[in-house]
């Protein structure tokens, strides 16, 4: 594992998990990335994040206990944005404005 | 789904289950059923993918993969750093069970006799048992196979056979006849098939024996007839030696009969058959029929009884009974069994024998791998210190002594393929097919007992060795491990007890086949050529054999010459009722007929207690008879004097005793006497045997060869046959022989195995006492003082082992011996060699590896730190 560091696909869903709020369960978060940044990404793909994400200490989950048919009965996993998962998104935020900050104004324009 | 639920983490299964089931109906809205279900299979491969989403314990087993690297590795390394060590292992533990699989296989063979025929156990064979002399015949009335099928519900079929195995089959094709001999007919009847199971690979097997003349042949039988012809519909023609010619059709090829059968057959005549004047064998009455029949349930007994009192109406002490056929090889106790049966108690003994040869080689693997802790001890220490707890080091041991069995198993594999021809069983092959045959049957017993095997000879020094302490160890505070000693020394002792009651026993076997061998038999047999007589028999066949006799007679190395029904050793095959004038019909006594000539008694040296023998200077002297002392003892006759004055009937007619032959042992010494009656006859018997001068056994090649030619000028084109009667008188002996050969060699192994654990306990010992030897030797005791100080607990303890040993063996043989008629009397020597023996090679033993230890200085050993 790559440290802490938080990767793309990463920052992506933990900032949908914090966007959805208490609605985060897998399928919910999956249909958001599709809608609002227009990325296909599989169910699979998302568990596996969610997952990883769990290991880093950055989301944790609970059942809600809800037994809705359209589920088969089965209960819905929410995940939620630990603290350490907010600091972290907040560190990749700062790193990355500072970053464009320093960007001298001619780079862009050498084209 | 359900491989979602094998593999997933269980905590995550509920959660991305409802998620693909929400994606599905979400999916069925928009696009329909089929996109959906595809959508369904789609994702949910999508998920399995992500081996992070998985259970658990997939992660887990690597971690356990890389501990069972780590195990393998240190436990090769440990073999390698210790050579020596690791190949006593190996060689002991791999002979071990070399040993222990053959003795299985002969065992599991011995045991599984009859067992082929289908619904084994509901066959039961019939037994005439006489109440009079307590003893049991197989040969029965043929009417007592059909009363049982007819009257008794419960029986679903009843067969009937009569075996003969003296006949010859011609088969002429072109023109020319070949003849065969040495082969085993029955007569039997159309149920043979139903109740026994040999399978046919030629013709029908339905009801094949049901039309007279019909033949049918085992399938090696028929290759040595018709070779690559097809059999089925050709015609041989059967020569009964009492009847005349019989034509027969082949009408099926059965698979030969397996080994493990009690009876063995090559032809099968139907029954019905009529073998003279029209009349079949059958209605004969001969009393010579084995009977078998197949239940439906239980036996009926007292249907059993209410036959028998149907059909022995003049004679109470007749009964009938039964024996389930998978009893008969190992559990008989039949007069007249078909072929030699085995010994349940021997096969028993061998079993145990594997069991102990087993258990000597794990007992040598326990005290090697304990009395070598101190090498292992540190390593203990090291990885306690690492942080290894008990349990592991107890597994990682566990694994060592696996790694060490099945490198073993697979060396024993190997040794049994490669020194099959060395081993003295010879019922069974090891060949390669075999042996696999025989791991594929019961793959589930030997993976258990191999794993059984592996934990009693791993899990003590496993115990031992994880339990050192690492602050002792590695302090080097540590010297030679006192731990398990008692049990090391017990383990020893338990070999020596072991191994010396096999060799007692073992020596006794051969000592009772030698002495039987030695024993006087009654008559002389030594030296006697026996000639059969032809097979092909013209017209002028009685001159012929006149003749033939005469030119024997003529040779010089020829003493006399004798002809008789039967010989020594070969079969007694006609019984028959005898009684006094004046005692009832059920009185009469079974005896069995021989026909001899004048000369017998003369020529095998027999004694004449009373009488004369036949001579025909006092005429035709067929309605004379000779008895022998058991016959006149169960006929009730007090002297052989008084017997001179009997009179006898049988068979209707009445004979004259004119003399009184004393017994002889026609069958091996295994057995008692039998009553025997003897009547005269010509020449009209199956064998000349001649009396050959014993001085000139170095050219008896070129005598037979003469004699042989007069054979052939006599009889013309006939076969000549001969043999020496005592080789075969003592081939009554070849089971017990291989008995004992089996035996011996295995008590070899236990002996050598049994040698390497002393070895190795007795270095052992010595090398811990050096430091006591040492100061000894300083201190100026003699060298002998010295070795009888250390040997002194290991002799005792031998001489311990040794008498427990002799009271096993003594218990055992006393058993074993019970069942000879001619026993051999144990002496104490029998007993005391063998513990001598042992005590002698445990001095030894001592003595040299002290010796060696002596003659070093003892400062070096006072100087080591150990």
């Amino acid at each position: 594992m790559k440290g802490t560091n938080l990767g793309e696909l990463e920052e992506l869903v933990l900032l949908v998990v914090a966007n959805l709020y208490t609605d985060a369960y897998g399928l919910a978060i999956r249909n958001e990335i599709i809608e609002r940044c227009n990325r296909s990404v599989s169910l699979g793909t998302v568990h596996s994040t969610l997952h990883r994400l769990e290991d880093k200490g950055y989301v944790e989950s609970k059942y809600d206990g809800s037994k809705a048919n359209s589920r088969g009965g089965r209960p819905k996993l929410l995940f939620s944005v630990t603290s350490s998962g907010e600091s972290a998104l907040k560190l990749n935020r700062e790193m990355r404005n500072q970053l464009w900050d320093t960007i001298p104004k001619l780079a862009f324009g050498q084209k | 789904m359900s491989l979602l639920e094998r593999l997933l983490e269980p905590r995550l299964y509920d959660a991305i289950m409802g998620d693909l089931l929400e994606d599905f109906y979400e999916t069925l809205k928009d696009k329909g059923l089929r996109a959906a279900k595809r959508h369904f299979v789609w994702s949910a491969l999508g998920i399995v993918r992500h081996y992070r989403l998985r259970k658990t314990r997939n992660r887990q087993r690597s971690n356990f993969n890389a501990m069972f690297k780590n195990y393998l590795k240190t436990s090769f390394r440990s073999f390698y750093r210790r050579k020596a060590y690791f190949l006593l292992n190996i060689l002991g533990l791999s002979i071990g069970l070399a040993s222990f699989i053959a003795i299985q296989k002969y065992v599991e063979f011995e045991r599984s006799y009859d067992r082929f025929h289908e619904g084994a156990e509901s066959i039961h064979r019939i037994l005439k048992y006489d109440n009079g002399n307590q003893s049991y015949s197989v040969s029965n009335h043929p009417d007592i196979g059909l009363k049982l099928k007819t009257d008794v519900p419960g029986i679903e079929a009843v067969t009937r056979f009569y075996n003969r195995d003296n006949g010859i089959l011609q088969y002429t094709k072109d023109g020319d006849m070949d003849l065969y001999k040495d082969f085993t007919l029955f007569y039997a009847d159309k149920d043979f098939f139903s109740v026994f199971s040999f399978p046919f690979i030629k013709g029908s097997g339905i009801n094949p024996l049901e039309k007279p003349n019909n033949i049918v042949l085992t399938e090696s039988m028929a290759s040595r007839i018709f070779g690559d012809e097809d059999p089925v519909g050709k015609t041989v023609q059967f020569k009964d030696p009492n009847f005349p010619l019989l034509p027969c059709v082949v009408v099926g090829v059965t698979k030969d009969v397996p080994k493990n059968s009690h009876f063995q057959f090559d032809a099968l005549l139907s029954l019905n058959t009529p073998v003279r004047d029209g009349t079949s064998l059958e209605k004969m009455g001969w009393e010579a029929y084995n009977t078998y029949v197949k239940l439906n349930g239980a036996l009926p007994e007292e249907q059993l009884e209410r036959v028998a009192r149907e059909h022995f109406v003049d004679n109470s002490n007749h009964m009938l009974r039964s024996q389930a056929i998978t009893d008969i090889h190992l559990n008989s106790g039949a007069l007249f069994g078909i072929t030699e049966n085995g010994d349940k108690r021997l096969t028993n003994y061998l079993a145990l024998t594997a069991l102990f040869i087993l258990l000597m080689a794990y007992f040598n693997y326990i005290n090697f791998s304990t009395a070598k802790s101190l090498e292992r001890a540190k390593e203990v220490g090291v990885r306690k210190v690492m942080g290894s707890r008990k349990s592991d080091l107890t597994i990682q041991f566990l694994i060592e002594t696996f790694i060490i069995n099945f490198i073993s198993l697979i060396l024993a594999v190997i040794l049994l393929i490669g020194l099959a021809p060395l081993i003295p069983i010879t019922n069974v092959g090891f060949g390669v097919d075999t042996l696999f045959k025989f791991f594929g049957n019961e793959r589930l017993y030997i993976v258990l007992g191999f794993l059984i095997g592996t934990v009693i000879s791993g899990l003590y020094p496993a115990i031992i060795l994880s339990s050192f302490k690492p602050s002792v160890v590695l302090r080097g505070k540590f010297s030679r491990s006192s731990s398990g000693k008692t049990i090391r020394g017990l383990l020893t002792s338990l070999q020596s007890t072991i191994s010396v009651a096999l060799v007692i026993i073992t020596t006794v076997i051969y000592s009772q086949i030698n002495f039987m061998i030695k024993q006087d038999k009654g008559v002389d047999i030594t030296d006697v050529l026996v000639i059969e007589t032809p097979d092909i028999r013209g017209e002028n066949y009685r001159t012929q054999l006149g003749v033939y006799k005469n030119m024997l007679l003529s040779h010089p190395f020829v003493q006399s010459v004798s002809t008789s029904s039967t010989l020594p050793g070969n079969s007694l095959n006609y019984a028959t009722p005898v009684r006094l004038p004046d005692q009832r019909i059920e009185e009469a006594i079974m005896l069995y007929t021989d026909g001899i000539d004048e000369d017998f008694i003369k020529h095998y040296d027999a004694d004449l207690l009373a009488g004369r023998t036949f001579d025909r200077t006092f005429g035709n002297e067929f309605d004379k008879v000779l008895l022998n002392e058991t016959s006149i003892r169960l006929l009730g006759i007090n002297s052989p004097e008084e017997a001179l004055q009997s009179n006898l009937l049988m068979e209707g007619d009445t004979f004259n005793v004119i003399g009184v032959i004393g017994d002889y042992n026609h069958y091996s010494l295994k057995q008692s006497v039998n009553p025997q009656i003897f009547r005269y006859y010509g020449s009209w018997v199956p064998q000349f045997s001649v009396k050959m001068t014993a001085n000139s056994q170095a050219s008896w090649t070129d005598q037979i060869a003469l004699l042989e030619n007069d054979f052939h000028e006599a009889f013309g084109d006939n076969l000549f046959n001969s043999r020496f009667l005592e080789q075969s008188f003592n081939a009554q002996y070849d089971e017990d022989r291989q008995f004992g050969n089996i035996s011996g060699f295995f008590s070899a192994i236990a002996i050598i195995i049994a040698i390497l654990g002393l070895l190795g306990f007795i270095a052992f010992t010595v090398s811990v006492k050096s430091k006591e030897i040492a100061i000894r030797k300083v201190l100026g005791a003699s060298k002998g003082s010295i070795i009888l100080n250390i040997s002194r607990n290991a002799l005792v303890l031998n001489l311990v082992s040794g008498l427990i040993a002799g009271g096993i063996a003594y218990y055992f043989l006393g058993d074993w011996l019970n069942q000879y008629a001619a026993q051999l009397n144990l002496s104490a020597l029998h007993f005391l060699i063998p513990i001598i023996g042992l005590v002698t090679i445990v001095g030894l033993i001592i003595t040299v590896q002290s010796l060696s230890l002596l003659s070093k200085n003892p400062v070096s050993a006072i100087n080591t730190e150990s």
